[in-house]
């Protein structure tokens, strides 16, 4: 599975870089993470419970961290397998200035998906992960938002899920995600 | 009492399919012993993968679980799964995967627990270390060097090489004044059996034996087998094959389910079932065709074809089932089809990959050849300008040439080609429609004709042709038993799984006794009830079943007529059976009631001399050649060409399968066939993504046709009957599939040759025809 795009959220270009690099902070922000353990600065484990489909499972996996050029750029290596299947592969990050203290952030992953996860949802996979992706970002654009008033914004699947929604219906009106 | 009718050749009704449409027959999973368990199997995710370790502990804590078991756990306490076929690398075949997993869908593990869905749960708690390796995918890329070896024993992912070549070849092609040479491929299909695979074990501790219920087309070759995977004796095995809802072939096996139910079974003293989910017979139950074809055929100018030279690169998948690297060969050794072509020269590469394993799928290498040989013709058509009609007369095995010896040896009994292509173009209009398309044309509609005519192998046929390590040959048995109330009881030893033959063979039957037929019954798929029997495949039952039927009721004739001759006192030569009696054949009124020489056979209260009590009688039917039934069929399609869609618009089919015994089993073997062959021209795809996933693993991502999808079929018969057989049946389980696929593309190519289109490969998805006609318009403008 091949998933690339891009999404622009709310503060300076270090500001995203230093979410980005925060592993406790991406834990809370990433959707379905249910353990997070850091084993060096660069890796980490923990497990994910995704669901595609009629396919839903817990995936317990290894995230490794390469090439990394602050403040711009990180290739992200993922490793995980569960119940419904495995996945394997790696992705890049790319953070770009834009006006109005925003940041562009440009993505691309190439990931290898097996098992009945791939056998029933493969139809499905790509827009999960979209979804996903989607609703990390809204989260990640509140975030960004309350520590910039120096405040904490609440994260929650369902909060999140809203927060992903209301990006969408917005970015139907403006052209831009 | 009203005569009775003679039934070979009526449309007597499925006596089957009253139990079947109400729901009261009896399938593997209606059964349910006391104390019953249930087996789920953990499957490989991975297409190629060293197994580091599996860990059982958490699914073996499992509340409700009783075993769970891996392949090492199972070691050598269950045999290979066999492979009866030659062929030069034949793998271990472990009933659950040791130290590596070759496709998607191998069994890994296998857990028993107190209901189903406790087993489905603890699959989820096995924990296997996988190290993935690359997989393999690509048949051709498969032989390259450097490729992953599938089995890294054998040094090379090749199974076998075949070469034949025809005496008198190289002259044949040096005869040609054109050639020819492209490349087809025959994609995999999954044969979609409405019943998916089933089975309960049961192991009785007391007495030492094991029944196995398995929803199979082979009960007793798979006895057999499972007697040696066992080490059990044959006679402590009890198989019993009861409602099976459809094979295809795919049953036509012997899987690691089976011998896993037994052994757990043994191992628990109580019963084990075993129900394929959809989704695991789609992965893990054998596929079907999967080749890729370089064709090179020699012709002259007046569309003669000279010779024809083939190389098949052949998917075996990454082991190889009960008859596997068989199938392929009824492809080569058929490519010529129903055409008289002096030379065919072929080499088959059969090919290790990480997918699941091919075998025999409706028409098991003859759709294959078909397929070839239909469209080669087309192709010279084309190239030609001629007629594919015209093409086809020209190269028909003249009926006046039977029986008829091909250039690699086989013998056709009997045939008459160029008398159902006259049908099938009578019926369907073919001039008229010829002038149809061309004034469509001018309207800018895409109307295409697609003929094929073709001919094929059944009733094989003497055992020398079966693999030398088949236990049981090309033969087939039949008791017939007249209890004593006068019923007829028929024990065959094939197995039917859809075909019909509790019809059939009571009409056979009941003819033979002058009986009605529901006075008989027909019983089947028990090896403890039935002689030992080959079983239902390759459209083997009529030609081979059915006689041996005829020739158990001769022998019973014989000894009725002994003791109706005593008692009549005429010589027994000259009685008939007839309306329920014995009879003078010169004078019917003088007779004699079948029941009272019933009564005579068990009572025995005046021995008859020479004549033992009782009346039963066991017959083995080995032919002395195989059967060719053939036919001619013909496509009309329409193709939308804004969006590749095709629409069939009429479907013709003449078929030759000899003598009918039943004209209406006859049509729907015919109609399910062509439903299913259309299903491969138009839709069907098993497809494996690069890295070995299987992609089309449900029934939303395969696309087997719809009632809506199939068109309505216009039937009809010529009869060649074959000197093989006493029935003079040739079989039509196949025929439809057969026919079909090179009809439906033969006519779509057609509705594509405005656009200069000469060829696209199955199945011709709307996609694919849309793409083919942007790519030709910008030709055009270029």
């Amino acid at each position: 599975m091949k998933i690339s795009g891009e999404q622009t959220l709310s503060a300076p270009r270090e500001q995203v870089w230093e979410l980005f690099n925060d592993p406790n902070r991406l834990a809370r922000l990433i959707p379905g993470v249910e353990k997070f353990e850091t084993v060096s600065p660069d890796e980490f484990t923990g497990t994910i419970s995704v669901g595609v489909a009629a396919v839903k499972g817990v995936y317990s996996g290894r995230v490794k961290i390469e090439e990394r050029r602050a403040p711009e750029y990180y290739k992200i290596f993922i490793d995980g397998k569960g119940a419904q299947g495995f996945m394997r592969g790696y992705g890049t990050v790319e953070l770009v200035p834009k006006d109005h203290n925003q940041t562009l952030v440009k993505y691309s992953g190439d990931v290898q998906v097996g098992g009945p996860i791939m056998q029933v949802g493969q139809r499905m996979l790509e827009g999960v992960a979209k979804m996903m992706l989607g609703q990390f970002f809204a989260a990640a654009d509140a975030e960004l938002k309350a520590s910039a008033k120096g405040t904490v914004a609440r994260q929650g699947i369902l909060l999140n899920f809203w927060r992903y929604l209301v990006r969408l219906i917005r970015s139907l009106f403006t052209g831009r995600q | 009492m009203a005569a009775l009718p003679k039934f070979i050749g009526e449309r007597v009704r499925r006596r089957e399919d009253p139990r079947l449409i109400t729901g009261t027959g009896t399938y593997v999973d209606d059964i349910k012993l006391p104390g019953m368990l249930h087996a789920a199997v953990m499957r490989s995710p991975y297409a190629h993968a060293k197994i580091n370790s599996v860990d059982l502990s958490r699914a073996r804590n499992h509340p409700g679980v009783i075993m769970a078991l891996s392949g090492e756990d199972i070691g050598d306490k269950i045999g290979s799964l066999p492979c009866v076929a030659p062929a030069q690398h034949v793998p271990v075949h472990p009933v659950l995967a040791r130290g590596k997993v070759r496709f998607v869908g191998e069994p890994v593990a296998i857990v028993v627990a107190e209901n189903p869905y406790v087993a489905r749960d603890a699959i989820d708690l096995i924990n296997v270390e996988f190290d993935p390796l690359p997989a393999v995918v690509d048949v051709e890329k498969a032989l390259e060097s450097g490729a992953p070896l599938v089995h890294e024993e054998f040094g090379t992912n090749l199974v076998t090489r075949a070469e034949v070549t025809s005496p008198g070849f190289e002259k044949a092609m040096a005869e040609a004044q054109r050639t020819l040479k492209f490349r087809l491929i025959n994609q995999r299909l999954t044969p979609t059996m409405m019943e998916p695979r089933a089975v309960l074990a049961n192991w009785e501790r007391g007495y030492k034996q094991l029944t196995l219920w398995s929803s199979t087309q082979i009960p007793h070759l798979l006895r057999s087998q499972l007697a040696d995977m066992l080490k059990l004796p044959e006679n402590k095995i009890r198989v019993i094959a009861p409602e099976v809802g459809g094979g295809f072939g795919a049953k036509l096996n012997v899987y690691p389910e089976e011998a896993l139910c037994a052994y757990l079974s043994m191992e628990l003293n109580r019963p084990v079932k075993w129900i394929e989910t959809r989704r695991e017979n789609m992965a893990a139950t054998t596929h079907g065709r999967d080749h890729v074809t370089y064709v090179e055929v020699g012709f002259k100018n007046d569309g003669t074809i000279t010779a024809i030279k083939a190389k098949f690169f052949c998917d075996m998948g990454a082991y190889l089932h009960l008859l596997t690297p068989a199938i392929p060969g009824f492809t080569g050794l058929m490519a010529t089809g129903c055409y008289k072509i002096a030379g065919l020269s072929f080499e088959q590469n059969l090919v290790f990959t990480n997918k699941m394993a091919t075998d025999a799928y409706r028409g098991a290498g003859r759709p294959e050849a078909t397929y070839l040989i239909e469209r080669t013709v087309d192709m010279v058509a084309a190239e030609l300008g001629m007629d594919p009609a015209e093409v086809r007369r020209k190269n028909f095995i003249p009926k006046d040439a039977f029986p008829y010896t091909t250039p690699v040896g086989l013998q056709f009994d009997s045939g008459n080609y160029e008398a159902a292509l006259d049908k099938a173009l009578e019926m369907v209009g073919y001039q008229k429609l010829r002038q149809e398309q061309a004034e469509a044309a001018k309207k800018g509609r895409y109307i295409g004709i697609g003929l094929s005519t073709y001919v094929e192998i059944c009733g094989i046929g003497p055992s020398a042709l079966l693999p030398p390590k088949l236990k049981g040959g090309g033969w087939e048995s039949a008791t017939i038993r007249i209890e004593p109330d006068c019923k007829v009881t028929v024990l065959t030893g094939t197995s039917p799984h859809g075909q019909g033959e509790e019809t059939t063979f009571a009409q056979i039957a009941a003819d033979a006794f002058g009986v009605d037929v529901d006075d008989v019954t027909v019983i089947h798929g028990d090896t403890a009830v039935v002689q030992y029997g080959i079983g239902t495949f390759g459209s083997r039952t009529t030609a081979l079943g059915g006689t041996a039927v005829l020739m158990a009721a001769q022998k019973l004739q014989d000894k009725m007529k002994k003791i109706a001759s005593h008692m009549m006192e005429v010589p027994p030569e000259q009685l008939i059976f007839t309306n329920r009696t014995i009879a003078l054949a010169s004078d019917p009124s003088k007779s004699i009631p079948l029941q009272k020489v019933v009564e005579a056979a068990y009572g025995y209260k005046q021995p008859i001399p020479g004549v033992e009590p009782g009346l039963d009688a066991n017959a083995f039917y080995e032919p002395s050649g195989c059967t060719f039934p053939f036919g001619a069929h013909v496509c009309v399609v329409e193709v939308d060409p804004e969006t590749g869609v095709v629409k069939v618009l009429r479907y013709v089919a003449v078929d030759d399968c000899g003598k009918i015994i039943n004209p209406l089993l006859v049509d729907g073997q015919i109609q399910g066939g062509i439903a299913q062959g259309l299903g491969q021209a138009l839709y069907e795809e098993t497809v494996y993504d690069e890295n070995g996933q299987l992609v089309t693993a449900s029934l939303m991502d395969y696309a087997v046709p719809k009632a809506t999808m199939v068109p309505r079929f216009e039937l009809a018969n010529t009869v060649t009957p074959t000197h093989i057989n006493p029935l003079g049946v040739k079989g039509v389980g196949e025929a439809g599939t057969i026919g079909s696929t090179p009809a439906v593309v033969n006519a779509v190519i057609d509705a594509l040759k405005p656009f200069g289109i000469r060829h696209l490969d199955m199945p011709l998805k709307p996609e694919k025809i849309w793409r083919a006609i942007q790519q030709a318009k910008q030709t055009m403008k270029g």
